[in-house]
Formats: C-alpha cells, structure tokens, sequence
C-alpha cells in the first residue's frame, strides 16, 4: 500500500476542553491514485493531511507515507524568488550540478506552460499562474505523493475549471500520486478515482465512494448529477420534504 | 513632467517659507546678528564655498557620519538577526536594550570624550549609539515576524536549517530590515552635529560651534541649512532604494 494510516486520531486541547480533530481514521492509496478528501470546515480534513505531509508531528496511531510535498490554497510561493527560482527551491536540496537544476526548472516551466514566465515574480502573475508554479515546483522533485490543500480556493470559478483540468493532463502525464483535500463537491467528482468523505465532531471517514466514470468528465452528465445528490445526501444537505401543514 | 508633478508641493513649501521668513525681517526691524534674513544666509553660504570651507566640512562630517552607521548596521544586523532568530535569548537581552535605549546619545558624551578623547571619535562614537538601537530592534521584530507560511514551504521542501536561515528568513525579513536602517539613518543625522560640537576641529558641528564663537548669526544658519539639506538628501536617496526593494519583493510601502 503507497499511503496507509492506521487508527489515526488526533486531539486539540482548548481552553481546558478537549476536541477531537480526528477520531480512528484508517486509509489506504494505491500509487498512482486520484484521492481527493471533501468534508465541510472542521472535519479535520487538513489535520489528517498535515498529519500525512508531517507538519503536525503529534498523533496517535500510525501512518506511513513516502516522500511527499504539499501545495497550498495560498500557493506557497517565495516573493522574492522569480518563477524559475520558486521551482527550483526545492531541487536547490537535492545533489544536483547548476546545469542539471536549471534543465529540470526547463522542463517543469515547460510542462505548466509558463516558459515565457520563467524571470517574472509571482506577484506579477495571475492567481492560476502562481499554482501552476507551485504544481510546477511540487512536481520538479519527483515526490511519491503530492498532497494539495484547497489548492484551488483561492481562484475564481472559471479559473478554478481550468487549473482542474491543467491538474487532470499534468497528472496523467506524470502518474504522480494525488490527495487533494477540497469542499467543493463537483471539484471531487470531477477529478478523483476516489472521495473520501469526512464528517466533523468528532472528525472522521464517513464513507469511500468510487468514482467510476471515464475521463474528461462531463458536469452535466446524469452520471455526475446522480454522484452529487448521493454526497448531498450523505452529507445532509437533502432537504426532506416536508408535508403541508394545510391544503387550502 | 513626472518629476516636477512630485517636486512641486515642496518648492511650493520651501518658496513661502524663505518668503514668510523675508517679510519677518523686513518688517519685524531684527537685529540681523541674531535673527538674519534669507540673503544674508545665502552670501554667508556662498562665502562658506567660496572658501572652500563648505566642502571639507561635509565630507568630514559625511566620512564620521558613515563610520559610526556602517559600525551600528553591521553589528545592529548581525545581532538582531542572532537574537530575533533565538527569541529565548532575547527574551533576556530585551530589558537591556529597553533600558539603555531612552539615554539620549548626548548623554554618553563625557564618557566618550573620557574614553575615547577628542577628534572624530566623538561625533562616530554618537553616531554609531543613535543609529544602533532602532537598527537592531527593528531586525529582531523583522525575523520574527515573518510570515510563518514561508517557514512552511521550507519544510515542505526539506531544507536545512542553514538553507532556511539564508535562503527564507534573510530574504523574507530583507525589506522591513531596510525600513529599519532608513530610520536609523534619519535618527543618526540628527546627532553628528552634537558629536562634532565636542572637540571635533572639522565638520558641520564644528562651522556651528566656530560662527557661534564668531557671532556670525549668518554662518550658523548657513550651517543649519546645509544640515537639513544633507539630511533630506539621504532620506530621499535611502527611501528610493527602499521603494525599489519593497518593488521588486512585491510588497507596497504604506
């Protein structure tokens, strides 16, 4: 298994009272897999993930993830850095000559298509360009996994479709393990293999749902509705309908 | 164009001023050796650079100036880069500076002069106290104020402690550094006059303390007004490179 937590739970201490962020979640993810882990705030869905990318170091029970590096909703990216050096921060660790370092930042420039971007800062660019370079930077490492915290909350809705997409063709390019963490229901139909649905209050896995339909999904597709109202569902927000006090 | 869209509320300022300051001599009928109006000014500056006094008080004044700042802002970034880093050493040396910081630069000065005698030493000796303490305050609030997000992404990417020192903390903490360091540089100014005033033979102090000894009301102002120039002219000269760092690290400066 690539990714596998065991019995994992996670308590906050507030005020002298104690609230539990997690409460025994057990998950697995194959290599190669689209996971994405949609809940409402406060289900503990960005405790699990910090918990996996190893940003909250105390827990109970276990987990074992490979090398792994994040993406987050505010990108993540260094302002004084051009776009070719925020992508190369992170192989500026790895043993690597110049000429290497700045083939790989070609590469990954080249795969975003931000190539005529490379000597811009990130403040200079739009919201989807500066996830791009840290999809871009993420990516330039060769992590096992990528772990991507509401990366695309911070866009507009048309952008957001976008950068859906341009993840969708960069992972099916790459075959990188993905766990993208969203509460937007249609961002987890239309990208995971799998959704795992959390609830709060504790914060736990409610249920696993197989999404099975070929890609590139259609929104409007009965398929894509018919998953949607079961999610609304699961997480109650289906109104029951209510009978009519009075007919008049 | 643009230039004087941006100059001319200070021309506007600095012609009214001379011209209120005229009309108060024309008309207050003042003893010109105790209070001298604008032309008088003018001649005793022109004298003061015909004589090639002007010059070499500036460049002295401008050589002690830069020694005692060059000395604060080394040793004002190092240890605030030190301390703001170890903010549990701080916590102990904090009082220290809190407490050392409200003595007046003027008030170390017969021990300077004790220490150290007369000359230049003095005027960068108050300098270096002046321009020390906002240099160092501000770098240590600089690091550790730091947008925690950044020391995340160094995480993230698995970097070493000393990558995180150099290639996150340095840079990210760089701009509000550079805010420090043109305080500091205003603050400074502001006492060379004070530390050339004790023994100093040479400089702009020295031209205040000479037209005193002199009673040349002319001179001193004359003096005063290179002083302010000077300070407006590092200010500016300061504040364009800050603007252009804060640009380049897509940040505003309020």
């Amino acid at each position: 298994m690539f990714v596998k937590v065991d019995n994992v739970s996670k308590t906050f201490e507030q005020n002298g009272a104690f609230f539990h962020a997690l409460r025994d979640v057990n998950l697995e993810i194959e290599k190669g897999e689209f996971v994405c882990l949609l809940g409402p705030s406060g289900c503990g869905k960005t405790t699990l993930l910090n918990i996996l990318a190893g940003f909250e170091p105390v827990f109970d029970g276990t987990v074992s993830v490979g090398s792994s590096v994040t993406i987050f909703q505010n990108f993540g990216l260094l302002p004084w850095r051009t776009v070719r050096r925020n992508i190369e921060l992170g192989l500026e660790t790895k043993k690597l000559s110049k000429q290497e370092i700045r083939g790989t930042s070609d590469e990954y420039l080249e795969l975003v298509g931000l190539k005529s971007f490379a000597n811009h800062y990130p403040h200079q660019l739009s919201g989807g360009m500066r996830q791009r370079v840290a999809i871009a930077g993420a990516l330039a490492i060769h992590p096992e996994i990528i772990f991507m915290d509401e990366p695309l909350g911070a866009l507009d809705s048309f952008t957001r479709m976008q950068m859906q997409d341009e993840i969708l063709r960069i992972w099916e390019k790459r075959k990188t393990t993905i766990m993208l963490i969203t509460h937007d229901i249609d961002e987890a139909i239309y990208l995971s293999d799998r959704i795992v649905i959390m609830s709060p209050r504790p914060g736990k896995i409610q249920e696993i749902l197989n999404v099975s339909m070929p890609r590139p999904r259609e929104r409007n597709l009965p398929e894509f509705l018919n998953m949607r109202a079961k999610i609304l569902e699961i997480l109650h927000f289906t109104k029951e309908q209510q009978p009519p006090d009075y007919y008049l | 164009m643009l230039i004087f869209k941006k100059i001319y509320p200070a021309v506007i300022g600095f012609t009214v001023l001379i011209a209120v300051w005229q009309t108060a001599t024309l008309l207050g009928g003042y003893n010109p050796a105790l209070f001298p109006p604008p032309l008088s000014v003018v001649s005793g500056l022109w004298e003061l650079i015909r004589e090639d006094i002007l010059t070499k008080a500036i460049v002295h004044s401008l050589g002690r100036f830069f020694a005692g700042y060059v000395a604060a802002a080394a040793l004002g970034l190092v240890l605030g880069l030190y301390f703001g880093y170890f903010h549990n050493a701080w916590r102990f040396v904090n009082p220290i500076i809190q407490f050392l910081r409200p003595i007046s630069p003027i008030a170390w000065l017969p021990f300077v002069v004790l220490w150290f005698g007369i000359g230049d030493i003095p005027a960068v000796v108050i300098v270096f106290i002046a321009a020390f303490f906002p240099i160092l305050l501000i770098t240590v609030s600089s690091v550790s104020k730091i947008d925690r997000n950044y020391l995340k992404v160094a995480k993230n990417f698995g970097l070493s402690p000393l990558d995180v020192f150099i290639k996150i903390i340095l840079p990210a903490a760089f701009p509000h550094m550079t805010s420090g360091l043109h305080i500091a540089i205003g603050t400074a100014w502001v006492f060379i006059v004070a530390g050339e005033m004790v023994g100093a033979q040479s400089g702009l102090g020295f031209l205040i303390v000479d037209a005193r000894q002199n009673m040349r009301a002319d001179l001193l102002m004359a003096a005063m007004v290179v002083i302010g120039l000077l300070g407006l002219a590092l200010d500016g000269i300061f504040g364009m490179a800050e603007k252009r760092i804060y640009a380049k690290w897509g940040m505003t400066k309020k």
